[in-house]
């Protein structure tokens, strides 16, 4: 690892810092879940065919 | 309860012939009589008939009334999916082709998804999703000469999972590592054609410079350092509290990773972040750390960035390091749908060989259909390549397509 490659992980230190800060500041404020969905799953919502749903329940309810 | 039916019909048929006997003779014949009985037994046929139809078909909304059915009441299986299809326009200098395309920045696939409840608060589920790319955005080549990847289904979650409200979940088998996605939290509403994988896009088209040296592919020059992707795992995530959730994994093949997340809003701001650290160097041969977050205020305005950097086992130079931000915008331009557009960019240093400097910029526009499941989308990008002793032209390619939910 060079000073290059050192100064590399500092950046990313402080993105790591600046991230925790953050998360943080919010911890103190009012928070209310948040339901995401991360972007490589099937967006929730209705689908074409499968309506309101957005899925075939095939058994159960 | 036909046999109720049948017993009433019996006894007005009764009751008319009585009724036709005590006519005077000369108004009823015998043949007249016959006929009105005959077609009185045929309308006690009919709705005997209909009557033991009704009796063979379930209560409305039963689990009887599906195709598939199951001895256990306790249990949920869902089939879900999607179909992403496009065309892409790609000019790498010296040549320029059109593409019918699989969008691989949210592929083609069919997902089931098992569950069950052993109590209230604990549950089992299983988990298998594949995805059917031809042509696939991310390996299409500037030459060639039939459509690119396999024409097969392939793995991308074969999973089984334990949840508990109060301890957490449990997954084990091929699925998403617990560093995967920690690069590319995005709230934008454009991920369909665009987010912090750019080379989702365009990946596997090659620099060229203008005597047409081919030089490195985009998804060798770009890394978004995003986790350990999906692969065979045991992983662990804590209940979330407040938002927040650890996450925690060990890879087959010794590699193991851990990562945070926050999801919340907070006064009308919608806030997701992901940080995480990965040790692949068992089988990959690197260290990896990286993270993003996105924020959407409530008047749809939307920023987003991510960065991350790898440290290659036995490589000597600087570290491969990638940034990337997102500006984006998401408002009602019809009541058919959200519309969201946006610009972004991103830059990778040193990944392809010391000295690389790659750069990409983009503009994109997605319009919703809530009603048909349907999203329409566009982007345009441009990429460059800067390396010492070497000029390749600028890659610009141009994406349009259509993401449809089944």
């Amino acid at each position: 690892m060079t000073m290059r490659s050192t100064q590399g992980w500092r950046d990313a230190a402080r993105l790591a810092a600046l991230a925790t800060t953050v998360l943080l500041a919010a911890a103190c404020a009012e928070i209310k879940p948040l339901d995401y969905t991360e972007i490589h799953e099937i967006p929730p919502g209705p689908g074409l065919l499968s309506g309101d749903d957005g899925a075939f329940v095939l058994l159960g309810d | 309860m036909h046999h109720t039916v049948k017993t009433v019909l019996m006894a007005s048929v009764a009751i008319v012939g009585l009724g036709l006997i005590a006519q005077p003779a000369a108004a009823q014949t015998m043949k007249e009589l016959k006929d009105e009985i005959n077609r009185l037994m045929k309308r006690v046929e009919q709705m005997e008939k209909k009557q033991a139809e009704q009796d063979l078909k379930p209560a409305a909304g039963g689990a009887a009334d599906k195709t598939v059915t199951s001895g256990n009441d306790k249990i949920k299986l869902s089939l879900s999916g999607q179909v992403n299809r496009g065309i892409l326009y790609v000019d790498n200098g010296p040549s320029e082709e059109f593409f019918h395309v699989d969008n691989d920045n949210s592929s083609t696939r069919i997902r089931f998804i098992g569950e069950g409840h052993l109590n209230e608060d604990i549950s089992v589920g299983s988990q298998i999703e594949v995805q059917f790319e031809s042509n696939s955005t991310a390996d299409i080549r500037i030459d060639q000469d039939s459509p690119a990847g396999p024409n097969n289904f392939t793995e991308r979650k074969l999973e089984i999972f334990v949840d508990s409200n109060q301890l957490g979940r449990l997954w084990v088998g091929q699925g998403d590592t617990a560093s995967n996605g920690t690069s590319e939290v995005d709230l934008s509403g454009t991920d369909v054609v665009a987010y912090s994988g750019i080379a989702d896009m365009a990946g596997g088209i090659a620099f060229s410079t203008s005597g047409g040296t081919l030089g490195p592919r985009i998804n060798q020059a770009f890394s978004n350092f995003d986790g350990l992707s999906r692969d065979d795992r045991v992983r662990y995530d804590t209940p979330s509290f407040m938002g927040f959730k650890a996450s925690a994994g060990a890879i087959d093949g010794g590699s193991w990773d851990t990562a945070a997340r926050f999801a919340g809003e907070i006064a009308g701001t919608k806030v997701v972040s992901a940080l995480a650290y990965a040790d692949a160097n068992s089988r990959q041969g690197f260290e990896q750390v990286n993270g993003s977050v996105s924020v959407l205020l409530p008047i749809g305005v939307s920023v987003t960035a991510a960065a991350g950097s790898r440290d290659i086992k036995g490589r000597t130079g600087d570290d491969p390091m990638s940034y990337y931000g997102k500006l984006g915008y998401r408002f009602h331009l019809t009541d058919l749908g959200e519309t969201a557009v946006g610009v972004d960019f991103a830059k990778t240093d040193d990944l392809a060989a010391q000295g690389d400097e790659f750069m990409t910029y983009g503009a994109f526009g997605v319009q919703r259909f809530d009603a048909i499941g349907t999203e329409l989308y566009l982007a345009v990008r441009n990429h460059e390549l800067d390396r010492s002793g070497t000029d390749f032209d600028d890659v610009i390619a141009v994406l349009t397509g259509a993401r449809i939910k089944f």
